[in-house]
Order: C-alpha cells, then structure tokens, then sequence
C-alpha cells in the first residue's frame, strides 16, 4: 500500500523497499486521516498567499525591461517520470511548445506527455499528462542557462483488470502545481534541454492536516526548434 | 487606553520594519530552520534542516527523521548554488538552487525551488526587513546516490522559518 509509513524505510542495500509500490490514488483513504487539525491557519495562508505569489511573479516578469518581441518553440520530449511513494523510473514522452520574449525573460510553455501503455496478462495501466508553466531564465548567458518555471497541470491514467474472475477499471485524475528548472544549450536554431520537474497533486485540508501531497518527479531531455 | 497602546506598538513596528528595509543592506545573510514536508503517506515527513544562505548560495545542514540510512536518520549537509528570480532585494522572494553534498546514505545532490514569504500583513515592495521571520517553502528533489542506483527523494512543501540577518 503506498501509504505505508516511512518509518524505519531503510536506505541500504535495498532501499525504501516498504514504498517501492506504485501506488492506487484513487482508493486512497485520505479522508479517514483527518485529525484535529493545527494547521488550519498555514492551510487558509497558503490558500490566500498563492494568487498573490502568481501575481508577483507575473509582476515581476511582465514589467517591461526590454524591447519586447517573440521567440516560438517547439520540441519533443522524453525521459522518466517517478509516481508518488514508489522507486521506479518509469519512461514518459512528449510534446512542448513555447512562446519566449527575446531575452528568455518570460517563456510561456504548454506541454503534454504519456507512459506507453504497460500491458501484461490481462493487466493494463497508462499514465497521462498536461501542463501549461510560466518562467524566466535565471542567468544571462545568451546560448545557454538556467530556467525557472511555476505552473497548473494535470496527470491522470487508468489500470484495468481483465480475466475469467474480474473485470475491474479505475481511473484517477489529479490536478495540481509543477515546479520546474531547466539548463538550455541553444546550437544555431536547436535547443537542447535537460529537465527536472515536480509534480505536487492539489490537496484539500484534510489531507494538509495530515501532511499528505502526492509528488511526481520527472528527469526529462527535450530537442526542439526555435523560430525567431 | 490598551488599544491606543496597541496601535502606538504597531505604527512604532512598521516604522523600524521600514527603516530598516530602506537603510539596511540588501544583500544579506539569512537564517532557516525547517521541521516538517509533505509525503505521500499520512503525518507527512519529519524533517529538520538549518540553512545559512547569501544572494548566490545556501549552506544546508538536514536530518529526516523519517527514513533512516543504516540504523540512523538519514543525515547529510548541501552545499548549493542560488539562482534567484527576485532575490532578497525583493520583500517577496523566489529562487532556485542546485546543489550537491554528502549524507550517511551516500553522495547526493539536490534540486531546490524555493519562495520566502512575508508574514506580516504589510506590503513594502523594498526588501526583506532584516530580523523579521518569514514563511520558507521549498519544494525539493534530492536524488541519493546508493551503490550503482540514484534514489530520488522529495519534499513537497517542506515548511520552515526564514529570518534575514
């Protein structure tokens, strides 16, 4: 069950074999773990402090610095995605574009990806994802740099069941927040990125008073072509 | 008489946070102490670390107390370079950083996207008032490096206190 305790998950020879299961979010039983809840208050700040914090950012990035033109990109992109409590590296793909003003100060990204679905005996399970981020770059390199980004996005997918004693679906959906930095090497028209992005599943005060989040983590190498 | 007493206490506060917001450095050292993050399992993680930064770097010192790495808590220090999208000039602040160090579970390195938010319900777009404790959450990846596999760990929302000294 993925929401075995941590406690005592040894990091060794095997490690954090008591989490290393893919875990089932749809019959999580979060609800059942509400307690009397200290942290209302940090719930009801963050609620408020959020939008703010977008504003701010968006503040910040918009204030015109620059003679302001724009930059499209589109790119593949492939690497490995981590469920939330589990241990595998599971391969993903996409697609991503972008609209970038002409000194990376605010990029503007809507991407997509999908795990292949693992099919086996009867079993079936695929994941799929979506994400719109906003960002800037970090440093002043003109071929190369570090990229920030903060955004909404969505994952969901579906395992099926099939044989003679059960015929059994289920699907999840889980919107949430992607926290994301990106190094860029950009060679003539080509941009070269590595990726690391995580994925924090919207949680409700229940679940807050619990100190419960779902975090997917991604490690992701994208190729894509720019048009100035 | 108590509330004239409040408010005189409240204007006289304000006034030493904006001071000490126009006069006072911006680029300064701070303080953070973190107790607690999210995890996908129920009461979260117990996690303690002590951070000393500057505009471009953090020093980390962290314990989990939730996993353990031989018979201990897993245990490690970072040491991390800062890149900040509005850095402590700026009375709210975002930045990322990318690190490496070592803990009891082997080499790691870490990935760190971070904000420090003012608690207080005022709004001085100068910098952060030095001495005042703000609101740090860092959503972090930290991959171990165990024998020949990376284990990649994380803390969403991992919650502290940031003082600017």
């Amino acid at each position: 069950m993925a929401i075995a305790r941590l406690k005592n998950a040894k990091i060794g020879i095997t490690p954090f074999d008591r989490v290393s299961q893919t875990p089932n979010l749809q019959s999580q039983p979060i609800g059942i773990m509400n307690q009397a809840n200290p942290i209302d208050g940090m719930t009801n700040l963050l609620r408020s402090h959020l939008p703010i914090c977008f504003f701010c950012i968006m503040y910040h990035l918009l204030t015109p610095k620059e003679a302001f033109s724009l930059q499209w990109t589109v790119a593949s992109v492939a690497g490995v995605m981590q469920q939330p409590a589990s241990h595998y590296y599971h391969a993903i793909y996409g697609a991503q574009g972008a609209l970038e003003s002409d000194s990376s100060r605010i990029v503007l990204r809507l991407g997509a990806f999908e795990r292949p679905v693992f099919s086996n005996q009867g079993y079936e399970d695929q994941d799929l994802g979506s994400y719109g981020l906003v960002g800037s770059k970090l440093t002043q390199s003109k071929r190369h740099g570090l990229y920030a980004f903060i955004g909404p996005g969505q994952i969901h997918g579906y395992t099926t069941t099939t044989s003679l004693e059960t015929n059994d679906s289920r699907r999840y959906k889980l919107r949430g927040s992607l926290f994301a930095m990106e190094y860029q090497v950009s060679i003539s028209s080509f941009d070269l990125c590595l990726n690391h992005m995580q994925f924090i599943g919207s949680f409700d005060n229940d679940q807050l008073g619990s100190y419960v989040a779902w975090p997917f983590s991604f490690y992701l190498v994208s190729l894509g072509y720019r048009w100035f | 008489m108590v509330l004239k007493s409040v408010l005189k206490y409240i204007i006289f506060f304000e006034l030493w946070i904006f001071s000490s917001s126009i006069f006072g450095k911006t680029e300064r050292y701070q303080i953070a102490a973190q107790s607690t993050a999210l995890a996908p399992n129920a009461g979260g993680q117990e996690i303690y670390s002590l951070k000393l930064s500057r505009t471009d770097w953090e020093a980390s010192l962290f314990s989990n107390q939730s996993i353990s790495a031989g018979n201990m808590p897993y245990t490690g220090a970072v040491l991390l370079k800062r890149f900040s999208l509005c850095d402590e000039s700026c009375f709210w602040q975002f930045f990322v950083q990318l690190g490496a160090g070592g803990s009891n579970g082997g080499p790691i390195t870490e990935m760190t996207w971070g904000t420090i938010i003012p608690l207080l319900p005022i709004w001085l777009p100068l910098s952060a008032p030095k001495f005042v404790p703000a609101l740090r959450i860092d959503i972090t990846t930290q991959i171990v490096y165990i024998r020949w596999r990376a284990v990649t760990w994380t803390y969403p929302f991992w919650i502290g206190i940031s003082v600017p000294i």
